[in-house]
């Protein structure tokens, strides 16, 4: 269904979408004198899979950051489903329903597998100091956010481990963790950095299956992905950067074969020549 | 032998057990639940003192002394926090010690009749506090491990101060507000992405710390009937990290049982050098008996790095848990 | 705090109390060839007067030789116009208590001051009952010395000596190892015993407690009179223009605060002095910046690195029975042993801790726990008093127009920026310096292209703990030394690194140089006491608006 209200779109850097849950316009970011991403345009389909891809030193990490709101960029704006949140703290925009996962999986490992789900539970009372000294006050919510908890581990495969220290898994499962953690929230968008990196093909078809269906319940994702197969087998929409810059959007298919991202992935083999060229456009 | 050890006994059960103890529970929150690096500690027990002296020195009630002294408590951890907090670890722990070691200064230089006395300090300001010591005078205890009434009446009211602070930090660490804590402790940015704005956790983890910090401040000065600048001096918070790592960081029972067992060993350790120097198993050109007692922070310093370096976890702690562990 | 001015001879000498009950005339007192009292002549009466200098300036021989223990060689003293060597009976009514005197073991308080009294065969069986209660000891009268704190211990002292009722009180350091509170005890009570019109004579070397205790001072300097006064004013001697007795108060204090100077030359005079105490915390300020660029520790122990430095000098240079060594020979032997101290905390601590993979939390901790180790060292090592290197201790100060120093503290200036011009020399030009900043900037990729870090990193302990140890030789030579002058240097080491910018050489240097003018001028203004504040406000503001400090980069912070 998604592929559909796309197939219309044309593949061009920034252009609108029918429905966006996402849009950022002229978002900048330089470290020192490199311009690590700046982006004039770009708009996200509200329940699509969306990714995100280009070589190393693109930007992608860099932008979802800045999104997420765990970098300050250099200028720029960008609004999540009607709201502008450019300037929010990051721990504010995740409260507005826009979650995102690391590189480095941050499952907590000091704490239980159980405990990490609980985490992501939102507006919890028993989070706050005063209410927290009384048991009465928060029980019964945190019996329900349990449930909830188990529900989506056994879900997610994880049941048995619930007791365990995070540390105790594997890296795959602590990928599984996070997403399921992130979706205790009930997010409206969630940002996943490199979910499968580093875990073992199996899982991977474990993650994806995981992701459609949080599609299904009109979860939209973007996320930033390495692996072409896995780009093409389950996106509705790719987006690829290129020296901090939207330089190809489209359909997986119109994606595969534009020449602009096929140059983005070579020329990263001359990065220098790559970098050098970028800066002479800025100046 | 016998006479150094129930003098320690008394030592690990006495007033500035009691008091060390109840400013350890306070940087047990800040440093052992949250990573707080805060070298400052001594500052809020002294704002918590001179609030309460101050006050009564101008002329109010004991009671609204203490409530200025937790007062102020709270507002030394906004000062510390508000801007600080953001700053990573060692930075914050520059900050702190520098920040309490300028209030210090600036509480020193006052002149004799300034509300602070400056060195003078000020004293003989806990007489009403005395005067309802529901105690007999006497001397309570067996053999050397003995208090006058006003000594037990200290300890009763502190010993009980860290009772209701330290389940009041139990009930905390086992509810959701712990499991933040616990989570900010471990990864400030995993805490964000989950929508906890950490800023804010940190800040009550700092004020309400202080303000444990602050009583145990304020009992010290009742009990001294004295305030002073030269006593709150940043050596004081290292001896309450050492009980904090000593008795074991993150634990509820571990500042309570590292403050009796620092007191108890360095009185004991007191104890036996004077003894062993008295009778002349250690040559008095080696160590007099008034050296005994710096050679005793010599030995909490030692104490210290070897504690970090061996059992950071200390004697009630949770080796899984450790903070202080991770690079 | 004190005002110097070169004072009329004759009339309103303050050397001299007006109603004189202990008169010194042109004393002078020797030990073989050891000049002890030289030429000394000032009075003492009713009320309390403070006897000030540096340990060996004569004060102890000048107590014994008014209670008649020692003869003086020439000159004559006088208690009350009688001769207290040759005249007996005066003794009984002068009293002293000396800094260091056992107690007959096993006696209580009150038996204690009942067999003083019994020596004197004094009459009155109340007294020793009255004399417990004037010092506040009559609860704990029948309590053993030995179970006594310093400071109850010295009440009883006290106690013993007011049991004669003496006209006269001699005390030598009663303040010595009193606590706070003690202490606020026992200048409450000799000024009582002041206003009761004895004349009581207390020694000590802490400037701001006798300030407030003593309604006249009188200073020793090598047995001589260095300067009287009524406090807070001191007048000086014409010929010693300025001198260093309490290493509290820096010169500048002494030789800059005359009315006849403009504001002007005041703060010029002040500004030098800055920097001259800029380049000393410059010293520390180097090896703490360094060490942390290499390894990232931040360094709590650093000021005992500065304090070794400075007491290995002071030791090197009193050794043994004669006059010891040099000083300089003493200042370089002293900063190859830190030199050698930061080799043996690299290889014996650290170097252990890193393979460890202790964390840095973990460090900052173990380095507090150094600090504690060594500060109290020191402290039973030399003991809690200042004290002062041999030589070069009075000298003029000379220099153009306002911007005047003595010539060891020119000499440390020279040889403060010989130093830096020599590091930064090492860290340009040679090997180990660009391996050095290549560790700096990325510890992987320096060892991954062939780098030795683990060499580097003890070269720059080494390094850093012998330029601490520079540092606590020219502040001794500056000031004196103690064993906490590194504690109390520790924040300005601090302030300096993160001002400069935190892993930046010459920001260290930079920062140190700001810090010391900033403290040192801004007590133009305000209470030479809370200068250190000055420092610490820059600290923190630094740290909260521009973390990286002026020459820092932005990437290394937070």
């Amino acid at each position: 269904m998604i592929a559909r209200e796309l197939s219309g779109v044309e593949p061009r850097p920034g252009v609108a979408k029918p429905d966006p849950v996402l849009t950022a316009d002229g978002v900048r970011r330089r470290f020192g004198g490199l311009v690590a991403v700046d982006v004039e345009h770009l708009e996200v389909q509200r329940s699509s899979i969306t990714a995100l891809i280009g070589p190393n030193g693109a930007g992608k990490s860099t932008f979802f950051n800045v999104l997420s709101g765990f970098d300050r960029p250099d200028g720029g704006s960008w609004s999540f489903d009607g709201t502008a949140i450019s300037g929010w703290r990051a721990h504010r925009i995740a409260r507005r329903g826009m979650v995102r996962s690391f590189q480095l999986p941050k499952a907590l490992a000091k704490l239980s597998v159980l405990d990490n789900m609980k985490l992501g539970a939102p507006r919890q009372s028993g989070e706050r100091l005063a209410t927290a000294l009384l048991p009465g006050r928060w029980r019964s919510q945190e019996r329900t956010v349990e449930l909830q908890a188990i529900e989506l581990l056994s879900r997610f495969g994880l049941g048995d481990q619930r007791d365990d220290y995070a540390g105790t898994l594997s890296g795959g499962q602590r990928k599984l963790l996070e997403m399921a953690r992130a979706l205790m929230a009930q997010p409206d968008m969630v940002l996943l950095d490199e979910p499968m990196a580093g875990v073992n093909p199996v899982l991977v078809q474990t993650l994806l299956e995981h992701m459609k269906g949080i599609r299904e319940i009109g979860v939209t994702v973007l996320f930033v992905e390495h692996d072409m197969d896995v780009v093409m087998g389950i996106s509705d929409w790719v987006v690829c950067m290129g020296v901090g810059k939207v330089i190809a959007e489209g359909t997986p298919a119109a994606i595969g074969a534009n020449p602009a991202v096929i140059d983005a992935y070579l020329g990263t083999t001359h990065d220098e020549a790559g970098f050098g060229e970028a800066e002479t456009a800025d100046d | 032998m016998s006479s150094a050890f129930q003098d320690a006994i008394a030592a690990g059960l006495g007033v500035q057990a009691a008091a060390f103890a109840l400013a350890a529970v306070g940087l047990n929150l800040q440093f052992g639940y949250t990573g707080l690096l805060n070298f400052g500690l001594v500052a809020f027990l002294m704002v918590g003192a001179y609030g309460t002296a101050i006050t009564v020195n101008e002329g109010g009630p004991l009671w609204l002394g203490v409530l200025v002294g937790i007062a102020a408590s709270v507002g030394l951890g906004l000062v510390f926090g508000l801007p600080t907090l953001r700053l990573r670890a060692d930075y914050l722990a520059i900050v702190t010690i520098t920040a309490g070691e300028t209030l210090r200064i600036i509480i020193n230089a006052g002149g004799q009749n300034s509300f602070t006395q400056g060195p003078f300090g000020i004293q003989q300001f806990a007489n009403s506090f005395f005067k309802i010591n529901p105690f007999p005078t006497g001397t309570y205890g067996p053999g050397r491990v003995s208090f006058s009434e006003s000594d037990l009446w200290v300890m009763t009211v502190t010993w009980a101060l860290v009772a209701l602070f330290s389940l009041a930090v139990y009930r905390l660490v086992r509810s959701p507000w712990g499991r933040v804590i616990k989570a900010i402790r471990e990864d400030e940015d995993a805490a964000r992405s989950l929508g906890k704005n950490v800023f804010a956790y940190k800040l009550q983890s700092l004020c309400l710390g202080g303000v444990m910090a602050g009583c145990a401040g304020i009992m010290l000065a009742l009990s001294q009937q004295n305030v002073s600048p030269t006593y709150y001096l940043p050596a004081f918070t290292f001896f309450i990290y050492t009980i904090v790592i000593l008795g074991g960081p993150g634990s509820v029972w571990g500042p309570i049982i590292g403050a009796a067992a620092f007191w108890f060993l360095i009185q004991f350790t007191a104890g036996v050098l004077t003894d062993a120097i008295g009778s002349g198993w250690i040559p008095s050109s080696l160590l007099s008996t008034d050296e005994v007692l710096t050679f005793r922070y010599v030995l909490v310093g030692l104490g210290l790095i070897a504690l970090v370096v061996w059992r950071p976890q200390g004697i009630a702690g949770n080796r899984e848990e450790l903070l202080i562990d991770d690079r | 705090m004190a005002v110097l001015e070169p004072h009329p001879n004759g009339t309103d000498d303050p050397a001299f109390a007006p109603d004189a009950t202990v008169v010194v005339d042109d004393v002078s007192v020797w030990f073989g060839q050891k000049v002890a009292l030289s030429e000394l002549s000032c009075s003492f009466g009713p009320g309390v007067t403070g006897l000030l200098g540096p340990n060996g300036a004569g004060k102890t021989t000048l107590m014994r030789a008014l209670t008649g223990l020692i003869p003086v060689n020439q000159g004559n003293v006088r208690i009350e116009g009688s001769d207290p060597r040759r005249e007996r009976a005066v003794h009984a009514r002068m009293a002293l208590v000396p800094e260091d005197e056992a107690v007959p073991a096993g006696l209580t308080a009150r038996q204690f001051v009942r067999y003083i009294a019994d020596l004197h065969q004094l009459p009155d069986r109340a007294a020793p009952d009255d004399a417990l209660r004037t010092v506040g000891m009559l609860d704990a009268a029948d309590r053993r010395v030995d179970t006594f704190s310093k400071g109850m211990r010295q009440r009883t002292k006290v106690a013993a000596a007011l049991v004669k009722d003496p006209h006269v009180l001699v005390l030598d350091e009663p303040l010595n190892g009193a606590d706070p509170v003690q202490r606020v005890n026992l200048i409450t009570l000799f000024k009582d015993l002041g206003a009761q019109g004895r004349t009581v004579i207390v020694s000590s070397h802490v400037l701001s407690e006798v300030e407030r205790l003593a309604e006249r001072l009188i200073v020793l300097m090598h047995g001589r009179l260095a300067a009287a006064g009524i406090a807070p004013f001191m007048a000086v001697p014409p010929g010693t223009v300025t001198f260093v007795i309490f290493p509290l108060v820096p010169p500048s204090e002494a030789g800059h605060t005359t009315p006849h100077t403009s504001a002007f030359d005041q703060i010029a005079g002040l500004s030098l002095d800055g920097i001259e105490l800029g380049l000393i915390i410059a010293m520390g300020a180097l090896g703490l910046s360094l060490i942390f660029g290499v390894t990232g520790l931040v360094n709590f122990a650093q000021g005992e690195l500065v304090t070794f430095g400075g007491l290995a000098a002071w030791w090197l240079s009193t050794w043994g029975p004669g006059p010891g060594l040099p000083l300089i020979l003493s200042g370089v032997l002293a900063v190859a042993a830190g030199g050698l101290l930061g080799c043996g905390l690299e290889l014996g601590m650290f170097r252990p801790l890193r393979r460890r993979r202790t964390g840095n939390v973990a460090l900052i901790v173990v380095t507090i726990g150094l600090s504690l180790v060594l500060s109290n060292l020191y402290l039973i090592m030399v003991g809690g008093n200042p004290l002062q290197y041999a030589e070069y201790v009075l000298q003029t100060e000379v220099g153009p127009g306002p911007f005047t120093l003595t010539p060891k503290d020119w000499t440390v200036v020279a040889t403060s920026i010989v130093l830096i011009l020599i590091t930064g020399f090492l860290l340009q030009r040679t090997r180990y310096g660009t391996a050095l900043r290549a560790v700096s900037d990325n510890p992987d990729l320096a060892s991954s292209s062939g780098i030795a870090v683990e060499r580097v990193i003890l070269i720059t302990w080494i390094g850093g703990a012998a330029l601490a140890a520079s540092g606590g030789v020219f502040l001794g030579i500056a000031t004196a030394v103690s064993w906490d002058m590194g504690l109390e240097m520790l924040l300005l080491l601090f302030a300096a690194v993160i001002l400069g910018g935190i892993g930046t050489v010459y920001g260290a240097v930079l920062g140190a140089l700001l810090i010391g003018i900033v403290t040192q001028v801004s007590t133009y203004w305000i209470n030479p006491e809370a200068k250190n504040a000055v420092a610490f406000l820059v600290l923190i503001g630094v740290l909260l608006v521009r973390p990286q400090g002026i020459l820092g980069r932005r990437e290394r912070v937070g």
